[in-house]
C-alpha cells in the first residue's frame, strides 16, 4: 500500500479502467471558445432541423447534445476566478 | 457513406481543431471521474460524430460501455481507438478487459502479449498501465 494517507485518493483504486484514459486536453482554453461554440450550436440546430436524411439529423443531434453540455458547463463553472 | 452524408462528416470535422476536440474530451473526461456519465455520454457520442477518427473519443465510449456491462461495445470502441492509433496500450488494455469477459481467452492472450513486450521494453509512460497490465495479467492465468 501506498503511504498516501490523508491525501488524495490514488484514481487507479478508484477505478483502474478510469485511469488509462489519456489526459490531454485543457479545460481552461474551453473557456475562451464560448462565442465559437455558441455561434456552432445556433448553426447545428439549424442544420439539424433543415436535414435531408435520418443520418445527418442523428450526427447534428449528437453534436448538439455535445455543444450543449459544453456551453451548460461554461454558463456554470465560475469564470476567472469569481 | 452516400455522398451528402460523408460531406456533412467533413464538414463536421472541419469544425473544430485538434486542440479544441482535446479540450471538449477533457471536459468528458471530467464527468467521467465525477461520475456523470450522462454528461460524459453526449460529450464522447458527440465527438465520435465530429471526429470519427479522434481516438481519445473512443477510449472514453469504450469506458462507459463497460459500465453498462456492455463488452460486446467496450471492444468494439477499444477496436475503434486501435485502428487510429495502432501504439495505444490503452486501446489493447481494453480489448484485454472486454476479451476476458466475453471469455474469449485467444484475444486477450495475443494483446497481453504486446503490451507486456512493450512494458519491457521501457515503452510505457502511464504509470497505471503496468498496474493495469499485472491485474489482467491474473485474471487470464486464473481462467486459462
Amino acid at each position: 500500500m501506498s503511504g498516501n494517507v490523508g491525501g488524495p485518493p490514488d484514481p487507479f483504486s478508484l477505478s483502474p479502467l478510469l485511469s488509462l484514459l489519456p489526459s490531454c486536453g485543457n479545460l481552461t482554453r474551453l473557456e475562451n471558445l464560448v462565442s465559437s461554440l455558441f455561434a456552432r450550436h445556433e448553426k447545428v440546430e439549424t442544420l439539424r432541423e433543415e436535414a435531408k436524411s435520418k443520418e445527418l439529423e442523428r450526427r447534428y443531434t449528437a453534436e448538439e447534445a455535445m455543444l450543449r453540455q459544453i456551453l451548460d458547463w461554461l454558463a456554470v463553472k465560475p469564470m476567472g476566478g469569481e | 457513406m452516400d455522398l451528402p452524408a460523408k460531406r456533412a462528416a467533413d464538414l463536421l470535422r472541419k469544425s473544430y481543431s485538434q486542440d479544441e476536440l482535446f479540450d471538449i474530451y477533457e471536459l468528458g473526461k471530467l464527468w467521467l471521474e465525477s461520475g456523470q456519465h450522462r454528461r460524459a455520454e453526449a460529450i464522447m457520442n458527440g465527438l465520435n460524430e465530429v471526429a470519427s477518427d479522434f481516438a481519445p473519443a473512443w477510449l472514453g465510449t469504450a469506458f462507459l460501455r463497460s459500465i453498462s456491462g456492455n463488452y460486446e461495445g467496450v471492444l468494439n470502441a477499444a477496436k475503434q481507438a486501435l485502428r487510429i492509433a495502432p501504439e495505444s496500450i490503452e486501446a489493447m488494455l481494453y480489448i484485454v478487459t472486454a476479451a476476458l469477459a466475453l471469455k474469449d481467452l485467444s484475444t486477450a492472450g495475443t494483446y497481453l502479449g504486446e503490451v507486456g513486450e512493450r512494458i519491457e521494453q521501457g515503452g510505457v509512460s502511464n504509470p497505471h498501465v503496468s498496474r493495469f497490465f499485472k491485474m489482467q495479467l491474473a485474471r487470464y492465468q486464473n481462467r486459462g
